[in-house]
């Protein structure tokens, strides 16, 4: 068994987080106009956010970011890296 | 002071601001709506007249940013930068300042004179959020107006701002600070932009600044073709490289991050907020309506509610205007001689109009519904908790409400559709909601299953057909996106605003203006439909049939061996066997014998060919042509038995030519009514190609596959 310098099976991103949890962005690796979109919205590095709820279907996910109420679909989610609080 | 000045305003700000409120306050009823050249963005405008100057108001389209991936967008930033307003007011909702201000941070960049009004400000001293004014004006350069749409304050404050920019007594200055490496980048930037005389004297140097370093694609089209290029590309390369190195990222996050950060700034100096944990009324309804567990019932709930409000509630005024028209349908009959031009006026242009006004109640009650939905802030939920199944078609959550509208009635339900930002959304949209069996098909299918199928199974049969409808729209979605919109994925990432309660004023207002735009456009085009049509089932009439029929009348008049009540029924049985020769010699009666090959593998003859031809002018047409062609008259919508009995023992039919007419009805295309506004709404021939083009080959396959199985079962 070795681990490799940079392990990015780690690293948690905006899809994986739960109902209550709480993080921290770290970065973006969406492309396009979902990224301008994602950032127009302030989802960027250093901004905190709750996860409020996933749709009852199981998608998309809402979460709380300065002060609103932001919704988007787990597949735009897996763009965002995040550091759990 | 100077009398003939007109000045031009123009309202910038967020969804769900309350701009569109703010503007309503300011300009009245004095309204006037189009659309901006090229696009299918709403333009609204208004005026009035305030200390002896004419001042013109245009709502732009809200946006979060100035970007260029929406059309509005786009529409909002090239207003301001191409038609130069004298002022913006940049509307933000003061309970929400941190995701507003983003945007007025790229208004800065664009060098024009604005003012702030802080909107919503009861909202803002109901959460006891304390801001500095003056302060704050001073950090962000401008006036800063404390407003209240619902309440109506500081609009005069709005206007004499306004008045004060006019007249030079105040100059907004903006004076937003980046960090030092990409504030030195950008001054370099605008000194190379400078130097093209042109395109400076067009836009503000700073601004195409900014946004080169953003990589926006429309500004790079811009300045691509100049000369000036060269000189600006080596810029951009380095500034990239410098970032990428120094900070792990490209110029256009660190520009980002930088707008933020200002603002985060600017709100820690000037505004105070209360950290006392407040009751927050949104969430709370939330946790009530979107949980895992009544999240759908709930949605359910409310798309029935729409639905029994605009159909069930609007069957009355429906009521009132079909008897005013048979009304006048009456007086026509009886004071006319002409039998031709009585025939016109009655079932032409009478018929017509009131084929065309008796949709009104529902437009209007659906755009009530509609306008209460997006008001309240429940549509972003109910297209939150939708919009998984949506996606898996194609689709987006916003489309499911259109949809179910359909099942209603088609024309509205294309209507809706505007609430979908996506254009391949939309189109999607347009092409499936037929699918769903509106309201006018229901009379056929009562009247088909009725004739064919026992009564104990009779219920099923209607069932499956409303499913059969369904899963073709949402595998007829899948199909579009895979094909003609491949690639033309669009981002889900929604705000759900706070729950409010919308004026009652405001949703009057959109239920009037969606309804006059139905009948500006749609209507004029539906009535002369409608009386080409009437052209075409009543022409050519034959002098022969004519004859013929009106000799057998003289015999049964001048008969002695019956009594008048008898006479009666022979005069009335004859006149329909009258009618139903002359509609075969008709030109609509031609048509359907015409397609007679066409449709022969489906089941059909020539009677069935004639009423689905009738049919375009309404799908509840088709059992009135069904009932003439088969001498019955004025036969009632249930399902009359004779008719039933009728079609049942005819040889030609059979169970399988029951379910294969079912089946082409469900999917065949809609009314002349419905395709009018289909067009209206997608705007391209190309499209209203395909919906013709696509509608009727899913019918002819899918009767064809219907009847061709079930004659071999039976």
């Amino acid at each position: 068994m070795f681990t490799m310098g940079n392990d990015i099976t780690n690293r948690l991103c905006l899809a994986d987080l739960k109902r209550g949890d709480r993080a921290e962005i770290l970065n973006s690796e969406a492309k396009g106009e979902i990224r301008k979109r994602l950032m127009d919205m302030g989802l960027i590095k250093g901004v905190e956010i709750l996860v409020i709820r996933k749709a009852p279907l199981g998608d998309p996910v809402e979460i709380k970011i300065n002060g609103f109420l932001l919704s988007l679909r787990l597949e735009e989610a897996r763009f965002i890296y995040v550091k759990a609080l | 002071m100077d009398n003939s000045r007109v000045i031009t305003i123009a309202l910038a700000g967020n969804p769900n601001s309350g701009k569109t409120s703010l503007f309503n306050a300011i300009v009245g009823a004095n309204q006037k709506v189009g659309n901006f050249s090229g696009v299918t963005v709403e333009k609204v405008q208004g005026s009035l007249k305030y200390k002896g100057y004419k001042i013109n108001f245009i709502d732009l389209p809200g946006t979060y940013s100035l970007t260029a991936y929406s059309p509005e967008e786009v529409v909002a930033r090239n207003f301001i930068t191409d038609k130069k307003p004298d002022i913006v007011i940049n509307v933000i909702d003061g309970s929400n300042l941190e995701r507003n201000l983003y945007l007025t941070t790229q208004l800065m960049e664009l060098e024009k004179d604005f003012i702030i009004a802080l909107n919503m400000y009861d909202e803002v001293q109901k959460k006891k959020i304390e801001i500095n004014f003056d302060l704050f004006e001073s950090l962000l350069g401008t006036r800063i107006i404390p407003t209240s749409a619902k309440h109506k304050t500081g609009i005069n404050d709005i206007l004499d701002a306004i008045v004060n920019i006019i007249e030079e007594k105040f100059q907004p200055k903006f004076k937003a600070q980046y960090q030092h490496e990409i504030d030195n980048r950008v001054e370099k930037l605008c000194e190379t932009l400078l130097q093209d005389e042109e395109l400076s004297a067009k836009y503000a140097a700073r601004w195409l600044a900014v946004k080169l370093f953003e990589n926006d694609k429309l500004v790079y089209d811009l300045v691509f073709k100049r000369p000036i290029w060269i000189k600006v590309y080596s810029q951009l390369v380095e500034a990239n490289k410098f970032f990428e190195s120094k900070f792990g990222e490209d110029a256009e996050v660190i520009i980002t991050e930088n707008r933020h950060a200002f603002i985060k700034g600017a709100l820690k100096e000037a505004v105070k907020f209360n950290t006392q944990k407040q009751r927050n009324y949104s969430e709370l309804l939330d946790k009530i309506l979107i949980n895992r567990i009544t999240g759908i019932p709930v949605f359910f709930l409310t798309m029935w509610a729409i639905f029994q409000m605009v159909f069930k509630l609007g069957e009355y005024p429906m009521q009132w205007i079909e008897s005013i028209f048979h009304f006048l349908g009456d007086i026509a009959n009886s004071t006319i001689e002409n039998e031709t031009l009585r025939s016109l006026l009655v079932e032409g242009v009478i018929g017509g109009v009131g084929g065309v006004l008796v949709f009104l109640p529902n437009i209007m009650l659906l755009f009530l519904a509609l306008a209460f939905l997006e008001g309240t802030g429940y549509m972003a939920r109910a297209a939150f908790v939708i919009d998984k199944v949506m996606h898996s078609f194609g689709l987006h959550g916003k489309s499911a409400i259109s949809m179910i509208t359909g099942f209603g009635c088609s024309v509205p339900a294309f209507m809706s559709t505007r609430t979908l930002k996506s254009k391949s959304d939309r189109i999607t949209t347009l092409l499936i909601i037929p699918f769903m069996s509106c309201g006018a098909k229901l009379p056929v299918y009562i009247l088909i299953i009725g004739a064919f199928f026992k009564v104990s199974v009779a219920g099923n049969v209607l069932f499956a057909i409303y499913l059969v409808g369904i899963f073709i729209a949402l595998f007829s979605a899948k199909l579009f996106k895979a094909t003609i919109f491949k690639g033309d994925s669009e981002p889900f990432v929604m705000e759900l605003p706070p729950y409010r309660f919308p004026t009652p004023k405001s949703l009057m207002w959109q239920m009037w203006h969606k309804a006059s735009m139905y009948l500006k456009k749609a209507a004029t085009i539906i009535l002369i439909a409608s009386v080409i049509i009437w052209l075409g089932s009543n022409f050519p009439q034959s002098e022969k049939i004519t004859d013929h029929y009106t000799a057998l009348e003289q015999q049964v008049l001048q008969s002695d061996a019956h009594t008048l009540e008898l006479k009666e029924s022979y005069l009335a049985k004859l006149a329909k066997e009258r009618d139903s020769e002359q509609m075969q010699f008709s030109l609509i009666g031609r048509l359907g014998k015409f397609i007679e090959p066409a449709i022969k593998p489906l089941g059909f003859d020539w009677r069935l060919g004639i009423s689905l031809v009738s049919g375009i002018a309404g799908k509840e047409i088709v059992v009135s042509t069904i009932a003439t062609i088969f001498s019955l008259g004025d036969s009632e919508y249930t399902g009359n038995k004779s008719l039933q009995e009728k079609l049942r023992n005819d040889d030609a039919y059979s169970v399988a030519t029951a379910i294969s007419f079912l089946l082409f009805v469900l999917l065949y295309i809609p009314c002349i009514a419905a395709t009018t506004v289909f067009h209206r709404e997608a705007q391209k021939w190309k499209y209203t190609i395909i919906y013709i083009a696509f509608s009727m080959g899913i019918a002819w396959i899918f009767a064809f596959a219907g009847f061709q199985i079930t004659s071999l079962f039976l």
